[in-house]
């Protein structure tokens, strides 16, 4: 059974769908009992996996026993396998959180075994995404990941259903995209497994399929990216609990800025290729942009808006990463998204604790927290003390080799980027601090469930321990991620497309 | 089959993937974004399918599974699209969307 691990970690989730289903005609608490002992099967194989990759290094996995490039293939390194691992704490915090709800709501049992079957299906579909190096599978694993979110979106309200239409609908017409570039890619290479795709383009010395390919797929990461702006889906904060719409965002957003890396600096990354002038000054627009988005998320009167905004403004930072391409920038990258994972779900649970029975959130209602709810107050200060980069969180760590990173290239737009939105963090950071400590008596008395609390806390920890223990998280997860320029592995200098290679 | 008639074919597959999400765009019914959204998916499968080529005798398999697995999933895509548009219908009796500003307003 060992030597198909892979297999069992991506096909677990899925497998679970239907029982979830199934189980809740059941009995509740057999479908209770159930969702945790998937998770901890996932975790118990997940930990299996680790100790080879670590030992072993990367693990290839040719499906139905297809080599690649004809067959199907999962890869397992110590970052994928790391990364999933709290994708599945979060999906089990989403789901011990949500927990409570569902109790209340003794005769909506059919929804609760939906909740959880969609539930898996995201994770799965996530997972799906992190392992396979298949262009048409990423594009199956997306759309299914689609469709499971837009499903959790409209699964606990009878109200608005154009939120979850919209979701899926345009998010689909982006993911379209994927295999249209998977075809120009196909046409000129022969092949659509990711890492036999740079091995072709290299030798076929074509750089203007690899633009074309690009900007092809870059439609199919738009919507996923920009959930849950308000500008995009309004009065999503009312209708959606906080702690799926904290779910979405958190994993299925950071796990696609995991497929960005990939792509970006494993597929398309051909030796000597230089960006046209245009599209770095379409790079360097993005800047303003998540500018803009942290602004309005400060001018926000509602907590749970003001932190839909922060969670897709905080992509900004990982993107920047992807710009400036030096090895502390995507060691910052990579430390930075395990840290938004963990913050951006933290942040919206928060919310959902809070929130009034109308679902709204203002920010007058935190006033006096820190004292009512000592813990939820503390996890509130560590998620922000990440954002803005305050030691020692896993945030803090990813800013400074971020900043590092700008530094070395001497990239002053970036920095003043990464600085100025740390700036802007830190301003709203002080708001808040003074806001939850600011009365004796909290402004407004907060009854949610205290088994809410527990999911909050464990996120904040992970915050924590990412931050304390980053030097073992860098040297043993995220330096063998990087790409193999940036290890310390000798490569031969060819020179390609009239270019000496670095 | 010439390079120029595929290139003909591949050309006229263009301009119907490309009508097809114009409409897509500017429609305001939910069905018909739907319908044309297949339009455009099954003109993505019909370029995959125009990717296959004869080779010692036979037809390179790839592309025709690559556009029967599109067009397959598309139709379980599209099915889901009808029951989030009977959701709207469902709660706003209309299956017509306005259009909005940013901000959620007609």
């Amino acid at each position: 059974m060992k030597e198909n691990l892979p297999i069992l970690i991506l096909i677990l989730p899925f497998a679970a769908v239907p029982l979830a289903v199934g189980l809740s005609f059941a009995s509740a608490w057999v479908n209770r009992l159930f969702v945790p002992a998937v998770f901890i099967a996932g975790w118990f194989w997940g930990w299996e996996t680790l100790e080879k990759v670590l030992s072993q290094g990367p693990w290839s996995y040719n499906l139905g026993g297809w080599a690649a490039p004809w067959g199907l293939e999962i890869v397992l390194t110590p970052f994928n396998v790391f990364l999933a691992g709290w994708i599945w704490l979060i999906g089990m915090s989403a789901w011990f959180y949500g927990l409570p709800h569902w109790v209340l709501r003794r005769g909506e049992l059919a929804k609760e075994g939906l909740f959880n079957a969609l539930l898996f299906l995201l994770t799965g579909s996530v997972l799906g995404l992190l392992f396979l190096r298949d262009l048409l599978g990423l594009y199956f694993c997306l759309e299914t990941a689609l469709a499971a979110a837009a499903g959790l979106i409209v699964l606990d309200q009878a109200k608005d259903w154009k939120n979850g239409f919209n979701f899926f609908f345009w998010g689909t017409v982006g993911a379209s995209f994927l295999p249209l570039s998977a075809f120009f890619l196909y046409a000129s290479t022969g092949t659509l497994n990711l890492d036999d795709l740079l091995s072709q383009i290299f030798i076929s010395k074509n750089a203007g399929i690899v633009l074309a390919a690009g900007l092809l797929g870059i439609p199919a990461f738009i919507v996923p990216l920009i959930f849950p702006s308000p500008r995009f889906f309004p009065r999503l904060a009312g209708q959606t609990p906080a702690f799926i719409t904290g779910f979405i965002s958190s994993v299925l957003a950071r796990g696609l800025v995991y497929v960005l890396f990939i792509l970006l600096f494993f597929t398309l990354d051909l030796p000597g290729f230089n960006q046209p002038f245009w599209l770095v000054i379409l790079e360097y627009l993005l800047v303003p942009l998540f500018i803009w988005a942290f602004i309005l998320a400060f001018q926000q009167k509602d907590f749970q808006q003001a932190v839909a905004f922060v969670s897709v403004a905080q992509l900004g930072t990982l993107l920047i990463g992807f710009i400036l391409g030096s090895k502390s920038a995507l060691t910052g990258t990579l430390l930075e998204l395990i840290s938004q994972l963990l913050v951006v779900a933290g942040l919206f649970f928060i919310a959902g604790t809070l929130q009034t029975a109308s679902g709204n959130l203002p920010l007058s209602r935190l006033a006096g927290l820190g004292r009512q709810k000592p813990w939820t107050g503390l996890a509130l200060i560590v998620f922000a003390a990440s954002l803005v980069g305050i030691p020692p969180t896993g945030g803090a760590l990813g800013k400074w080799y971020l900043i590092q990173g700008a530094l070395e290239r001497s990239n002053w737009v970036l920095l003043f980027f990464i600085t100025a939105t740390a700036l802007l963090n830190l301003f709203y950071f002080i708001k808040l601090i003074v806001l939850i400590y600011e009365h004796s008596d909290a402004a407004a008395r907060h009854t949610s469930s205290g088994a809410a609390k527990i999911p909050i806390l464990v996120l904040a920890l992970g915050i924590l321990v990412l931050g304390v223990f980053h030097q073992t998280v860098i040297e043993r997860f995220i330096e063998p991620a990087l790409p193999k320029a940036f290890q310390n592995i000798s490569v031969p200098n060819v020179p390609f497309l009239g270019k000496q290679v670095e | 089959m010439t390079l120029n008639s595929l290139l003909i074919i591949r050309c006229l597959i263009l301009v119907a993937g490309l009508a097809a999400l114009y409409r897509l765009w500017t429609s305001t019914h939910l069905i018909k974004k739907s319908l044309f959204w297949l339009i455009f998916q099954a003109s993505v499968a019909a370029l995959w399918l125009s990717g296959s080529y004869p080779y010692h005798g036979h037809w390179n398999p790839l592309p025709q599974v690559a556009a029967f697995l599109l067009i397959i999933f598309s139709i379980g895509v599209l099915a889901i699209m009808l029951v989030f548009a009977s959701g709207v219908l469902r709660n706003d009796g209309v299956l017509e969307i306005k259009k909005t500003n940013f901000k959620g307003h007609s």
